[in-house]
């Protein structure tokens, strides 16, 4: 049986505010107002500020007022004691302590500009002291799901892909930044739609040009270079130049009648051994030239071509596995190339790795994995200095 | 009544110990709700993207679950008006009219998620999925717990016992409802 004490403290709060009734349809007038407001922001075209003051207030600010009135009187909140109050408040205050401590990292997709640069009369950052690589690789992703989803219908491909956008951009932010950046997401999403159906012809023929795998490797490297701070716009330059480029398949795709023969695998691996147990000489290195190596491979300074090399993006120089080869220990070390042949990593080769890549590849990775970098000789020179004295 | 471990009426702070063990079961849960919508939200300001993905949730279904929640809760404070009256038959009733608000919700909630998933937008999509299904299962995870809660009160209520903890999950269930009225216009209106 209820006690006859609390009883009549109930029926105090009886006392209080509306009935419960009255309640329920104040709620569902709110309800139905926070389902309109929007809608009728829609109908209305009241254009993006007056629509998103409307959505935020209607939708939102409702919201807090239908809250209240359930915690005030069906919880009764209103009626009890001081410090439970407190005691809730204090919980939504580490809600707000949580929000502000995390946001200002979550919702920025770059930090505070490092280098400006003039462009055709405008400033643009040229290197961010830190970017957000997981909100880069979700843009990636958004449009590896949209190619995969239009898979087959790529006439089509420009169009959903706008729709999309346009809604997205329904509820415009006022701030010019988001604004910018929305559109600028937008170019670069169609460019890279058209160098996913370069060409058509070579899509159909080529299971690598399959959307989902050239997003998947569009991500990884969009992922490696921001680890090199290659600012977000860079980095989608780079994987667009780098997609268009036409892709062998790999030797276990299709049956190859040249690919090597088990023997001849047996045999590199005889030669790999003789290799090994010859003496190694070390490179000679020459110390300006290795500083200034040092500086381009790490992007403290801009090649001749203007571009920060996103080298260790993909390659460590501390023996940790990235997506390409780490280079500690590059020169000298012994390389077995695709067509069974094995050789000590020299000078040539380093250069022949940079200007064609896919020349002399080492079996362990995949052709078209290395990025096109331009540098000149002279920086090549200078690199070479660097990663030989990586021991 | 004196040395129970459970709900009863018991007080030291001057609110009854049970209905105090609910408002602090509540503080922990305006955590775990709260580390989630903020969570939310600062992806959703800060990531233009998510506002395409938002237009493809149903708002129908999610209205309609909105209005069958608030009527829940009416029937939940109706049935602690009837217990305050000491009338456990009426406390009952109104107690498994509330479930059966609570198994309304949970079916248009299954019927919507089944069509998302054949349609392909599952968890794995993108971050807004994410937040939809984690958000929307936590609650429904919620429902479920007070339909059962309010399931073995309601049998202890019918023979007139233990009247005080009609109130105690009708506070609980307030809450789940709180819950979905801020998560309703954040995955359905705001686009």
């Amino acid at each position: 049986m209820a006690n006859p004490e609390n009883h009549a403290e109930h029926d105090d709060h009886g006392h209080h505010g509306p009935g419960y009734w009255k309640v329920y349809w104040i709620l569902l007038v709110l309800f139905i107002i926070s389902v309109m407001g929007p809608e009728m922001a829609k109908w209305l075209d009241m254009g993006p500020t007056m629509a998103k003051i409307t959505v935020l207030s209607t939708a939102f600010g409702i919201a807090f007022v239908k809250a209240y009135y359930v915690i005030a009187y069906f919880m009764h909140l209103k009626f009890e004691l001081k410090f439970v109050q407190y005691m809730l408040a204090t919980t939504i205050v580490f809600m707000l302590l949580f929000f502000s401590a995390v946001a200002p990292d979550v919702m920025r997709h770059d930090g505070a500009c490092q280098r400006w640069a003039e462009e055709e009369g405008q400033k643009v950052c040229k290197l961010y002291n830190w970017t957000n690589s997981a909100a880069a690789a979700e843009v990636v992703h958004k449009l590896g799901v949209q190619a995969g989803n239009a898979d087959a219908k790529s006439a089509k491909l420009d169009s959903s892909q706008s729709d999309e956008w346009s809604s997205a951009g329904g509820w415009k932010s006022p701030s010019t930044s988001i604004a910018v950046r929305n559109k600028m997401i937008q170019e670069k999403s169609k460019g890279m739609h058209k160098s996913y159906w370069y060409d058509k012809q070579q899509y159909a023929t080529n299971r690598l040009k399959e959307p989902a795998v050239l997003a998947l490797k569009g991500k990884h490297m969009i992922a490696g270079l921001q680890r090199n701070y290659i600012p977000i716009e860079d980095a989608m330059k780079l994987v667009v130049a780098d997609q268009a480029k036409p892709m062998m398949l790999p030797s276990s795709d299709v049956f190859d009648p040249s690919a090597p023969t088990a023997e001849a695998w047996a045999k590199a691996r005889v030669k790999a051994a003789e290799l090994l147990s010859q003496p190694v000489k070390n490179a000679e290195i020459d110390a300006t030239l290795l500083a200034k190596g040092k500086d381009l491979f790490h992007g403290k300074t801009m090649a001749a071509s203007g571009q920060a090399l996103p080298c260790q993006g993909c390659h460590s120089v501390d023996g940790a596995k990235y997506s390409g080869p780490t280079l500690k220990g590059f020169y000298g070390r012994i390389t077995t190339f695709k067509d069974a042949t094995v050789a000590r990593n020299d000078k040539a080769y380093f250069v022949s790795s940079i200007k064609n890549p896919d020349a002399q590849r080492s079996k362990d990775y995949p052709d078209g994995g290395m990025l096109n970098v331009q540098v000149t000789d002279g920086e090549i020179e200078a690199l070479f200095h660097y990663i030989a004295s990586l021991r | 009544m004196q040395g129970k471990p459970i709900a009863t009426n018991r007080q030291v702070t001057g609110v009854p110990t049970g209905k105090l063990a609910i408002w602090w079961l509540l503080a922990s849960e305006i955590v775990i709700f709260g580390g989630i919508l903020a969570a939310y939200i600062m992806h959703r300001i800060g990531h233009v993207e998510f506002g395409g993905y938002a237009a493809h949730t149903n708002v129908w279904a999610g209205g309609i679950n909105t209005f069958v929640l608030l009527s829940s809760s009416l029937c939940a404070v109706l049935a602690h008006q009837a217990a305050e009256k000491g009338d456990g038959k009426k406390a009952f009733k109104l107690l498994w009219m509330t479930i059966a608000g609570g198994g309304i919700f949970l079916v248009i909630k299954s019927l919507e998620w089944t069509y998302e998933i054949t349609h392909g937008l599952t968890l794995q999509s993108n971050p807004f999925w994410h937040f939809y299904y984690v958000a929307a299962g936590v609650h429904a995870s919620h429902v479920i717990a007070g339909m059962i809660a309010m399931a073995v009160v309601s049998f202890r209520a019918k023979k007139n016992e233990e009247l005080q903890r009609v109130e105690l999950v009708g506070i609980y269930w307030h809450f789940v409802d709180i819950v979905w009225i801020f998560l309703f216009p954040l995955l359905y209106i705001a686009k």
